[in-house]
């Protein structure tokens, strides 16, 4: 052997076993993590660049966005703080039944997003549930099962077509007076993405953001892998039900184990049914994968309402939505295009038939 | 190939080798659970619950009052907080890499931190 090929030899040998040993000799980049308390939840942001200082600030503006979104859609804005007269939804539901109110931008996309929802699936997603939200205690009071004479009166208070817009004016007018909007099913869905944006235009491509439970992920890991992420279990939160593989996408579980209290055993969870004005009962968990952090949001409550027949049938229609249903009869059902992009971990809990 | 080149070979491969397990194996070694408590955002607490041996009770001073977290070995739980609803308390203990109590009022979070990094996040 030539000594010439037998130094090629020691080098690529030398080559092969860093490799195996890991990247540890490549540059890593920095990752900067904050958290902060917004939007009733804990919301997290977790970026990926070469400059510590250009995360941090890309982040915290994230943040500011976010926070922005939180005071233009708060319901229970405080008199005397300032608050009031940023809440377009708070003036938006004082002037019910007595004049439009000219709104944000944001809010005004917000809610004509929601209608086009309420049209969709003839009712079935409904932002003007807030009186019968806090009749129930969901809003901010002690939660409590409402007499049937009591919802019946809230009940008439609800429907969205008496939410007049005016594109030209940006305005908002809820016609009858105790008329009452609540954002909550799509807000920190539309603020996520809001703040996605933010971070994609100051140069961000790898992000992770956690608002409480929704995830919305910029690109691809800064390994070039897909992000991995778990489906909560409904019923035992150290398990999961399957393990997402996402790539520019946001993911949104709605489920009865999020804000619910119990009396008599029975469980009374915050998801009530535009219909009814009770708790939806169709439905353990859904999760919603789709691009639009918002939409995903806006539909995780829809499917929920809908259950997982009827919501399959409307998830197939849309474009580039996929869904993962943890139905009532512990039966876990996926979307056609949905098996490429979750594993779903096998269970003595739940029963799973890929093919439907 | 001469006989030396052999030995060569394969003395490179085998140290090689050698370094590769030395280095998962620091890697994979203290399969400890790490808690740590957030108060509005900040790290208050870092506490090894493997290495925890009698149960203690922690006060923290959160956005509201004062928080009381229960610390057991390998697990730890909230016992008392100044929120309306008690979601963090009704959480119960939690113990697995990834589990998180979250206090919203008091501002408070619990997280176990871990070895687990086969997932990123949790959607919920």
């Amino acid at each position: 052997m030539l000594k010439k090929h037998r130094s090629l030899f020691i080098f690529l040998s030398i080559l092969l076993i860093i490799g195996l040993e890991g990247c540890s000799f490549v540059a890593t980049p920095v990752e900067y993590t904050s958290e902060q308390f917004l939007m009733d939840t804990i919301v997290s942001i977790k970026a990926y660049g070469n400059d510590e200082e250009e995360v941090k600030k890309a982040v915290l503006s994230a943040f500011a966005e976010m926070k922005r979104i939180e005071r233009l859609t708060d319901r229970f804005a405080q008199e005397g703080t300032g608050e009031v007269e940023f809440s377009d939804v708070y003036r938006i539901n004082q002037a019910a039944g007595k004049q439009p109110v000219k709104v944000s931008e944001d809010v005004y996309e917000m809610i004509e997003v929601a209608k086009s929802y309420y049209e969709l699936t003839d009712g079935l997603f409904d932002i003007t549930i807030g009186p019968v939200m806090d009749l129930w205690g969901f809003g901010n009071e002690e939660k409590h099962i409402p007499l049937d004479a009591e919802l019946q009166e809230k009940m008439i208070l609800v429907n969205s077509n008496k939410i007049i817009l005016n594109e030209s004016e940006k305005t908002v007018f809820l016609q009858e007076d105790g008329m009452k909007i609540d954002l909550g099913a799509i807000a920190k869905g539309y603020a996520t993405e809001k703040a996605a944006s933010v971070l994609v235009e100051t140069g961000i491509e790898h992000a992770i953001i956690n608002a409480g439970g929704n995830i919305d992920v910029i690109g691809k890991k800064y390994d070039g892998q897909a992000w991995r992420i778990g489906i909560q279990d409904p019923r035992n939160s150290k398990n999961l039900v399957g393990v997402l593989s996402l790539i520019d996408e946001a993911a949104v579980t709605s489920g009865d184990y999020q804000r619910y209290f119990e009396e008599n055993g029975i469980r009374y969870h915050h998801i009530l049914s535009p219909k009814t004005g009770k708790p939806s009962r169709n439905t353990m968990s859904i999760t919603v994968i789709t691009k639009n952090s918002a939409k995903a949001d806006v539909l995780s409550t829809v499917l929920f309402v809908m259950g997982s027949q009827k919501g399959l049938e409307l998830v197939e229609q849309l474009e580039g939505v996929e869904a993962c249903f943890v139905g009532a009869d512990n039966k876990i059902v996926t979307s056609s295009g949905m098996s490429n992009k979750v594993e779903i971990q096998p269970s003595k809990e739940y029963t799973y038939d890929k093919n439907g | 190939m001469t006989k030396m080149d052999k030995i060569l070979m394969l003395g490179v491969l085998l140290s090689g080798l050698i370094a590769l397990f030395l280095v998962k194996g620091f890697h994979s070694q203290g399969q400890s659970v790490v808690a740590i408590i957030q108060v509005k955002g900040d790290i208050v607490e870092t506490i090894d619950l493997s290495k925890v041996e009698k149960a203690k009770d922690l006060h923290i001073q959160g956005a509201q009052g004062l928080s009381i977290i229960e610390v057991e070995n390998s697990r730890i739980r909230m016992v008392e907080s100044p929120c309306p609803d008690r979601v963090c308390i009704n959480r119960g203990w939690i113990e697995r890499s990834g589990e998180a109590i979250v206090c919203v009022p008091n501002e408070i979070v619990i997280k176990i931190k871990g070895n687990d990094e086969s997932i990123d996040d949790i959607t919920q």
